[in-house]
């Protein structure tokens, strides 16, 4: 019975997939505008998940990764003339490599300092790319490559970050690191008697996951056509990804997916006002940890055995 | 060389400062394990408070201690007991979360409430200096902050030290199960740490807005400077969070002297991060 | 009259079944051993008794009244104490700290139990300002049977105290139960060393795998009884 609801809900995601694929043939601008912002969200909370929910770790600095990629795109195409697809490439670099810079402060300290010690680094980017003339302070930078870019090819690009970071993180799962993880979510000082490199572990997903950050968010940029440091650096950002995947359910793959799509629904709603925006998604994330802790999925998962993407150890 | 004098010795004062701020967070942590994210925005709700007293009462800062204090024990206590003691247990995560989310909607709450202006707490000290010599002056108001950060330290260390309560919340934070064999009850202990340590916050926000301006934001800010002094000094000592309240305060004021005053914020943050690579237990550590 | 009495008592720990049906008395002032090997449930039971864990079937009463389910913290103020399986004494709160925080509902009668406890183990007052953790093993042991004294207990639950203790400070903390017992204090011991707990309590009982295998007054147990309980060949 089980599998066979599990089935039609395969296949249900599949034609999601599909119609997500082709929006460009059908879709109207507006329609592309949401389903590339759902593509750019989706990678975010697919690595944010992987982060929080199968590694323990509770990020607050991915948006160092996607203001240092979103300018690296905004300085290299303006002041060096690479195009778009190139900058991208260097911005996904570059975020790996300041994810590799902030290991060692961020690994060397006890669990509960993880946090705020993440925090710091998109904080003290802000105040640091606010006052550099380089990047034009605070009044921000055009991301104006020389080729002009269809938003179908954008479309694509995004489309193809998103169902990457869905991919990758359904493959880990299920590969011997997916395993260490589980096993480290359950228990992290068992597993390292079993010989699971938690450490080691931690560190990739994070290098991972600031990898996908930053594509994503270099293709948002490249959208936008325009950077600030407030924005860029935000810890809205975090504020959005902690809301999709608590209400999506933590720690499953299918969750993410559902959060993303009701967050974007609801963003579009809520986009004028910021503020009033932040409290609604910071209550209802807060009521959610209380009454439904794992999410829409989780509780699905929970009482129902559904179970698509994620993995389950028999 | 000599102009380096004034932003030492504003620096040592300001440290008292930091300590106050600094301890409201820190004993938490060692108490109920958690990250309080929004400690640094309680702080300054109690800055808006004391504002709101002060303008429909017609008071001065000073009288609103009296009333914003005890306001923000019971914002605290409550806050402990409905919102963080039912998610406590094995899962880090939903602590944080929680102290997180409140952390933005305090801010943003502020933001709407109060618009984005700058404001103060007027008391005429701000105006009033000591001058030591003709170079170095010492801003009063600083040296009132100073004086009763002393004066809160101390006055905490004796109530950790030689009341029941105090030792009760001592003996919770080492083990709890071994504590509720005692007959405490963990969770109503941990419910009135936090009370106590919103109180500290409490008093902390009322110099902060009598010191300086504030902002909805100003509270995120502070909360790194709540983090920064805590990590430097190690948790669990009460004169090491005084010391290193005073580094964290003059390593901040040499990088706004030399480097300009958009950069006081993350010279604060760059010396965090470098004894966090140097010694994360932090100087006084003694977890 | 019953200090204490169980019945049907069935406790899980997590998914396992860890006691199946346990049925115990415990007379007023006397001493009573639970023994078995480890994994037995002999923890598992004192846990459950103190309110450490909850029992899914079964009741537990205390002089009459019925405690099971009720949490730890509730344990003291009616008179149950337990010394904890590896003691967990307060390691950075200092000994007289410790022993303090075990009068923590009952402080009019604080000094005076304090001189008993330091009267009971001098060591204790010699080391009064050292803080917890730089104790040695059979202090700290002293240390945790003195803090759960000094709330006038009517009954001590004792969770293997004598666990890592040599020979000589096992035996001088045995003469110390049997003078509290004398005091009128009823003392429930858990413990592995089967000699020991034989010489020193009123009545047996002897756990294998969560069930009261064997059970009865020391000097009418032989043998043979109690190597089949304890190994269960």
């Amino acid at each position: 019975m089980n599998k066979k609801i599990n089935k039609t809900i395969l296949s249900i995601f599949i034609l999601f997939i599909l119609v997500l694929g082709t929006v460009p043939f059908w879709g109207t601008d507006y329609i592309m505008f949401f389903c590339l912002l759902f593509c750019v969200y989706l990678s975010f909370s697919q690595m944010w998940n992987l982060l929080i929910g199968f590694s323990g770790l509770f990020s607050l600095g991915q948006p160092a990764f996607i203001g240092l990629s979103g300018y690296t795109i905004a300085v290299a195409t303006h002041y060096f003339g690479l195009s778009a697809w190139s900058s991208l490439a260097i911005a996904g670099l570059f975020s790996i490599l300041f994810a590799l810079f902030m290991s060692p402060f961020i690994f060397r300290v006890r669990g509960i300092y993880f946090g705020i010690i993440t925090l710091i680094f998109p904080e003290s980017m802000l105040l640091l790319f606010s006052n550099w003339e380089y990047v034009k302070y605070a009044q921000g930078m055009f991301i104006k490559p020389d080729h002009p870019i269809s938003i179908t090819t954008m479309y694509y690009v995004a489309f193809f970050i998103g169902m990457s970071a869905l991919a990758t993180v359904y493959l880990i799962l299920r590969s011997n690191l997916g395993l260490g993880l589980m096993a480290m979510r359950d228990n992290e000082e068992v597993a390292n008697t079993m010989g699971v490199e938690t450490f080691r572990l931690k560190v990739y997903c994070f290098l991972i996951a600031s990898l996908f950050t930053g594509l994503a968010g270099g293709i948002y940029y490249i959208f936008q056509i325009f950077i600030q440091p407030q924005e860029a650096f935000s810890i809205g950002w975090s504020v959005k990804l902690i809301f999709i995947v608590i209400i999506g359910g933590i720690g499953t793959i299918e969750g993410p997916i559902v959060g993303t799509f009701i967050f974007v629904l609801l963003s579009q709603w809520l986009a004028e006002y910021f503020s009033v925006s932040m409290i609604i998604l910071g209550i209802i994330a807060i009521a959610v940890i209380h009454l439904a802790p794992k999410g829409i999925m989780g509780t699905l998962q929970g009482k129902f055995g559904l179970r698509i993407l994620s993995p389950h150890w028999e | 060389m000599e102009d380096i004098l004034q932003p030492t010795l504003n620096g040592i004062l300001l440290g008292g400062l930091y300590a106050i701020i600094a301890i409201g967070l820190s004993t938490i942590m060692g108490i109920v394990k958690v990250m309080n994210f929004s400690h640094g925005d309680l702080m300054i709700l109690s800055s808006y408070l004391s504002l709101v007293f002060m303008t429909r009462l017609g008071v001065s800062p000073y009288i609103t201690f009296f009333i914003v204090i005890p306001l923000m024990y019971f914002i605290g206590y409550y806050f402990q007991r409905f919102l963080l003691n039912r998610i406590l247990g094995k899962e880090m995560d939903p602590p944080l979360i929680v102290t997180f989310g409140i952390a933005i909607i305090l801010q943003n709450l502020l933001l709407l409430i109060f618009t984005p202006d700058a404001r103060t707490l007027m008391t005429g000290l701000g105006l009033k200096t000591i001058f030591l010599t003709e170079y170095l002056k010492i801003p009063m108001n600083y040296l009132v902050d100073f004086l009763i950060g002393l004066g809160v330290i101390f006055f905490l260390y004796l109530f950790f030290q030689k009341s029941y309560l105090g030792r009760a919340i001592r003996a919770a934070a080492d083990d709890e199960i071994a504590a509720k064999l005692m007959g405490i009850n963990a969770h109503d202990i941990y419910a009135k740490a936090m009370g106590i340590a919103m109180i500290t916050a409490g008093i902390a926000g009322i110099l902060v807005g009598m010191t300086f301006t504030f902002y909805p934001h100003t509270g995120s800010q502070y909360l790194f400077v709540a983090f920064g002094v805590a990590i430097i000094a190690g948790l669990g000592s009460m004169r090491g969070t005084f010391i290193a309240g005073v580094i964290l305060a003059i390593a901040q004021l040499y990088g706004g002297h030399f480097l300009g005053p958009g950069y006081q914020m993350v010279s604060g943050h760059i010396i965090l991060l470098i004894v966090l690579l140097i010694r994360p237990k932090g100087i006084f550590g003694t977890v | 009259m019953l200090a204490l009495k169980v019945a049907g008592l069935n406790v899980y720990y997590k998914d396992f079944h860890a006691l199946w049906d346990i049925d115990l008395e415990v007379q007023d002032r006397k001493i009573i051993s639970i023994i078995g090997a480890n994994g037995a449930g002999k923890s598992t039971l004192l846990n459950t008794i103190a309110g450490i864990l909850s029992p899914t079937s079964g009741y537990i009463e205390f002089f009459g009244q019925r405690i099971e389910g009720l949490p730890s913290y509730e344990m003291v103020s009616r008179g149950l104490s337990l010394v904890p399986e590896g003691r967990r004494i307060f390691p950075r709160l200092s000994v007289y700290e410790n022993l303090v925080i075990g009068s923590y509902l009952n402080r009019s009668k604080r000094e005076e139990n304090l001189s008993k406890i330091y009267n009971l183990f001098p060591v204790l007052r010699l080391r009064s300002s050292q803080m917890g953790n730089t104790l040695s093993g059979g202090e700290q042991q002293m240390l945790a049977i003195g803090r759960a004294l000094m709330s006038n207990p009517k009954v001590i639950l004792c969770d293997e105290i004598s666990l890592g203790l040599a020979p000589l400070i096992i035996k001088g903390i045995y003469r110390e139960i049997k003078r509290i017992n004398n005091e009128g204090i009823t003392v429930v011991l858990v413990e592995q060393d089967i000699t020991r707990s034989l010489k020193t309590a009123d009545y047996a009982y002897f756990l294998l795998q969560g069930k009261v295998v064997l059970q009865g007054p020391p000097s009418s147990l032989n043998e043979e009884e109690v190597k089949k309980a304890y190994f269960g060949i």
